[in-house]
């Protein structure tokens, strides 16, 4: 009965231990994701700056819609054309 | 001969100082343009149409068509504080505040596309993009849900028209706070207008000096609303500093706060929200932290208007300061609704979620989505609504 009780007391101490470390672990996370954040404010002007590129942002963006649409109809002009060929093949 | 300068050379601190000062009188003089340009159109407006405003304006008496000119305009100037500014002079010119509104609540949505745009940068990095898009699109859903929920309402009962007109006329006519005795913006800016209407434009028929009036007045706008833009850009990065810093880990109400007060610094809600997307793309700052910061830009942009409003005479000038107060209380009411109910501010952290999502997989989703929100579907909504007659 006193082992059960000491069992219990010592299973209640582990977890407000763990539950401390917990709250120290996800404060230092908070206080590094604020530093994080303060830095990236102190650099705004690097922010700042991205807005006045926004048409060379549209063409790097077309860009990569255009190869993705050539990927899309290459692609499924290729699949077209394995596909006859495999009939063709049967 | 050696000159005093030679002998004291420049203190860097003091040319910094008195070039700040001569950019300071630079914002102050574009102000005062921006009033100016707001009374040309106002002006203008009322010389062209004369008693016909309404009647002129009778193509968007129907609040969708109103709606889809306020998006389709702010998106193709990508500037809401200049539409805004436009629309507070065609009030003062004639031009109804119930048409005023729903063109208002549209511009909310048209100068979202600047920061969606600036959000394609982050296109060649997955996870980036996934964050910025996510980040910009959260503007346009929340803006979205804005107008849909508030649109009807006012349709039905005209709720923001009466507050605005409460408010105008507590200002301008009431007993307890009247603007009447203070306002030295109006005898600043009626000399210019008159001397352009009387002597410039005077020599002309009056529907095209009006029409002449208007024209250079909207061209002003543009112009010194891009140029207060960029200056301010400048003069107040360090001040926008300073509030970033402090709203870091305080919560919402303080993002809001500091959103708030950077776009008024800026006079540019497109700056402000086309600032947090980089930030939000590289992953420093959380969805859930840009999204309040974002809010805070839709009241913050609400300054032009209600400086342009100052610059308005006569009988519609207290209409001017309607709309624009009605600007500003739609943005308040928003935030505090939507932000409010716990189930709708959930909606666009979700719905942008998932666009972003589907856009990472398939780059197309963003083409379909830019050119549906602000062109595909506005049309389809005008053609829709001048068929049904809605």
């Amino acid at each position: 009965m006193s082992s059960a009780i000491s069992n219990k007391h010592e299973l209640n101490n582990r977890i407000s231990d763990l539950e401390d470390s917990l709250k120290q672990l996800k404060t230092q996370l908070h206080r590094l994701e604020e530093d994080e954040q303060h830095e990236a404010i102190d650099n705004l002007e690097i922010y700042l700056e991205q807005i006045d590129h926004k048409y060379d942002n549209l063409r790097s963006f077309w860009g990569v819609v255009a190869n993705e649409f050539r990927e899309l109809f290459g692609k499924s002009k290729t699949d077209g054309t394995s596909e006859q060929g495999g009939k063709n093949e049967s | 001969m050696v000159t005093t300068a030679a002998k004291h050379p420049k203190d860097p601190q003091l040319s910094s100082s008195s070039s700040n000062g001569l950019q300071w009188f630079y914002v102050a003089m574009l102000v005062y343009l921006l009033l100016v340009a707001v009374s040309l159109i106002g002006g203008g407006f009322k010389i062209a149409a004369g008693d016909q405003a309404k009647e002129l304006f009778a193509f968007a008496s129907n609040p969708v068509t109103a709606l889809v000119v306020g998006i389709v305009a702010t998106a193709l100037i990508q500037s809401s504080s200049t539409v805004t500014a436009i629309i507070v002079g065609l009030v003062a010119g004639g031009l109804p505040v119930s048409i005023a509104i729903p063109m208002v609540m549209g511009a909310n949505i048209g100068t979202t596309i600047t920061n969606t745009i600036v959000s394609l940068g982050h296109v060649k990095k997955d996870d980036e993009f996934r964050r910025a898009f996510a980040a910009a699109t959260i503007h346009d859903f929340f803006n979205v849900i804005s107008v849909v929920i508030f649109l009807p309402l006012e349709i039905a009962f005209g709720f923001l028209e009466k507050i605005g007109a409460y408010l105008a006329e507590f200002m301008v006519g009431g007993d307890a706070m009247s603007t009447k005795g203070f306002n030295f913006i109006k005898p600043l800016v009626k000399p210019p207008v008159k001397f352009l209407q009387d002597n410039v434009f005077g020599l002309l028929p009056d529907t095209v000096s009006g029409i002449m009036m208007i024209v250079l007045g909207i061209t002003m706008i543009l112009l010194v609303i891009t140029l207060i833009g960029k200056l301010l850009k400048v003069l107040m990065v360090g001040r926008a500093r300073k509030i970033m810093h402090t709203a870091v880990g305080r919560g919402p109400i303080s993002g809001m706060a500091s959103g708030t007060l950077i776009t008024t610094l800026v006079q540019s809600s497109s700056t402000t929200t086309s600032l947090i997307v980089p930030l939000a793309g590289t992953g420093i700052f959380t969805l859930r932290q840009v999204y309040p910061f974002t809010l805070g830009a839709n009241i913050g942009t609400c300054i032009t208007a209600l400086l342009a409003a100052t610059a308005i005479t006569g009988p519609n000038a207290i209409f001017a300061l309607q709309i624009a107060l009605i600007h500003f209380m739609y943005n308040l009411i928003g935030v505090i609704v939507i932000y409010g109910i716990p189930f709708l501010r959930e909606m666009p952290i979700w719905a942008a979620e998932k666009l972003a999502d589907a856009t990472v997989k398939n780059k197309v989703y963003a083409v379909a989505y830019i050119g549906s929100v602000f062109f595909v579907v506005p049309g389809l909504l005008i053609g829709l609504s001048q068929h049904f007659g809605w």
